[in-house]
């Protein structure tokens, strides 16, 4: 039995589902480019200006997961779960520092991904391999992160709109079939427009999102009466940081600033700028995008001021709880419409990551892959090759979601976001200091990667991996201290010039 | 451009990176005073410097690119 507020919430998320899927095939005709060519298809023709950077990048780093799962970490956690905003700002400094030399080299030689870039640079197919693998294994896992934010969206609309709770089997039915659906939608769009149709989707998806986060910020401060209440009498780990807790803290943040760039499909999203300038206004524009995120985080605190959130909250299990802090804020406190919108822009905002990391993944089968298997392959062919491999990557990630129980995909992004750690110093080091011998490349990047993989099942006691600190230090550091130590060897075997 | 200036350009591209890095690495301003509008020091230190950081990193943009520093 649908009520009139889950009707209207409804068809607010489907016919905005439909433009959303309209903009994406659009995105074909948009700077028509010749489709048929891999940089046009994979890399946007390399046309991206400062807008469009800014709402790509805004929409592939804030994530879905992002947008759920950090208020879900501030609910339970404290104000140690805001690290996952606090490192925001740090992370496009960083990237400023060497993408622009990244993206020169890139578009001089015509490289599309950074495995084309390994073997170029470093005459190596070895690497290049290394990178491909390792790459498409953690971007597997990150869309998995994306989908377990789907199913908290959709468990949010089928409840409002039909009663049927998360946990309920008719819920596990439907929501396949919806994200059958969704991921459908993606693989199609992602075959026929490439970046071009990820670049549009990511301005819808930006709109919807800072509507629904300005609209969460507002109505809770609405109906708390401002911070001062919303803080009073909460326990003082909420008020601020505990001492203790400072080192992992500052290393958790700093395992993401470093590796944040380093992921292929991030990578993607910045070759696909126009020029140095517009990248680099992009990335200083960005950080903006964190302002109303944080502040939506700080809201998780409402959960336990306003007694109809509470209860929304609180009727669902423990564990997965959290990441309906923010959709319960919003069918709580907003006309359903608005709830509607929102809930479908923070939808698409895992969606759209997740058509870059299809195409990304697809650039790599197609320039990298495919020319090992087959050296002289056409222009065309890599396109063709790359678009088929997007679609099959998007189908197969959702496949592998069915198999691999939630619990276990977590762990094994956990893994992958070290294991993206360790390209640091071939794609940050290199393009500045050009002394890395391929060999011992390959040797840091794998050894690091192995080490980081090691300490981790040892700092979780060979248990369910669920942290990625060992004393407080991120695993993943470990990992490329070694790394680096391997790939510093090369100086001394001094390269002939 | 000569690279004396490109160093010179390197140089404040580094400074601004230590800035921001100094700003935000360690949780010095995991403090609860002073409140801004209610919310703790702790939480509007690191919103006030999103707006901060991306004035300065825009606003060097020119300097780098025209000048050798990216």
């Amino acid at each position: 039995m649908i009520t009139t507020a889950g009707y209207e919430l409804l068809i607010t998320f489907i016919v905005l589902f439909i433009i959303f899927a309209i903009v994406g095939f659009m995105g074909r005709t948009f700077r028509r480019g010749d489709m048929s060519q891999l940089h046009e298809w994979g890399l946007g023709g390399r046309k991206l200006g400062t807008v469009l950077q800014f709402f790509l990048q805004g929409a592939d780093w804030f994530t879905a997961y992002s947008i759920l799962a950090i208020p879900s970490a501030v609910f339970a956690l404290g104000a140690f779960g805001f690290f996952g905003v606090t490192y925001q700002a740090m992370v496009f400094t960083f990237a400023s520092l060497f993408m622009p030399r990244l993206w020169k080299i890139s578009r001089e030689k015509g490289y599309i991904t950074i495995a084309d870039y390994a073997r170029g640079e470093f005459n190596s197919i070895g690497l290049s391999l290394s990178i491909v693998v390792l790459g498409i294994f953690a971007t597997l896992f990150y869309i998995a992160l994306q989908v377990d934010g789907l199913y908290a969206i959709l468990g949010t609309t089928l409840l409002e709109s039909f009663h049927i709770l998360p946990t309920s089997s008719a819920f596990k039915e439907y929501s396949l079939v919806i994200l059958f659906i969704a991921f459908l939608v993606i693989a199609a769009f992602s075959f026929t427009s490439g970046v071009r149709g990820v670049s549009l989707g990511a301005i819808f998806k930006d709109v919807l999102v800072w509507t629904g986060l300005l609209t969460v910020i507002v109505a809770t401060l609405y109906y708390t009466h401002g911070f001062t209440n919303l803080f009073s009498g909460m326990p003082s780990k909420y008020l601020s940081l505990p001492s203790t807790e400072a080192l992992a803290f500052s290393s958790s943040m700093l395992g993401v600033v470093f590796s944040a760039y380093l992921w292929p499909h991030n990578i993607t999203g910045s070759w696909a700028a126009q020029s140095e300038d517009r990248l680099l206004k992009g990335y200083s524009l960005t950080i903006l995008y964190a302002i109303p995120l944080a502040l939506a985080d700080v809201m998780a605190i409402a959960v336990y001021k306003i007694p109809s959130v509470h209860s929304f909250v609180f009727q669902l299990p423990a564990a997965s709880r959290g990441l309906y802090v923010i959709p319960g804020l919003l069918v709580s406190l907003v006309p359903p419409w608005l709830a509607g919108l929102a809930l479908l822009g923070i939808f698409v905002g895992g969606l759209v990551p997740a058509a870059l990391m299809a195409v990304t993944v697809g650039n790599m089968t197609g320039r990298d892959l495919a020319r090992m298997v087959k050296a002289n392959i056409s222009a065309k062919g890599q396109t063709q090759v790359a678009r088929w491999a997007a679609v099959i990557f998007t189908l197969l990630s959702l496949a592998l979601l069915q198999v691999i129980p939630m619990t276990y995909a977590f762990q094994f992004y956990l893994v992958g976001a070290e294991i993206i750690l360790q390209f640091l110093p071939i794609v940050v080091i290199h393009p500045f200091f050009k002394f890395i011998r391929k060999e011992f490349a390959i040797a840091g990047l794998w050894i690091g990667t192995l080490v980081s993989i090691f300490v981790t099942l040892y700092a979780n006691h060979y248990k369910v991996i669920s942290t990625t600190l060992y004393h407080d230090l991120y695993i993943g550091f470990i990992g490329l201290l070694i790394n680096i130590i391997i790939v510093l060897i090369s100086l001394a075997f001094p390269k002939k010039s | 451009m000569g690279s004396n200036g490109s160093k010179r350009n390197w140089i404040i591209v580094g400074i601004v990176t230590l800035l921001i890095f100094g700003v935000y690495a360690w949780p010095w301003y995991s403090s609860v005073n002073p409140t801004l509008a209610g919310l703790p020091f702790f939480y509007w230190w690191v919103i006030i410097w999103y707006v901060i950081s991306s004035i300065i990193l825009y606003s060097i943009v020119s300097l780098r690119v025209k000048g050798g520093a990216s």
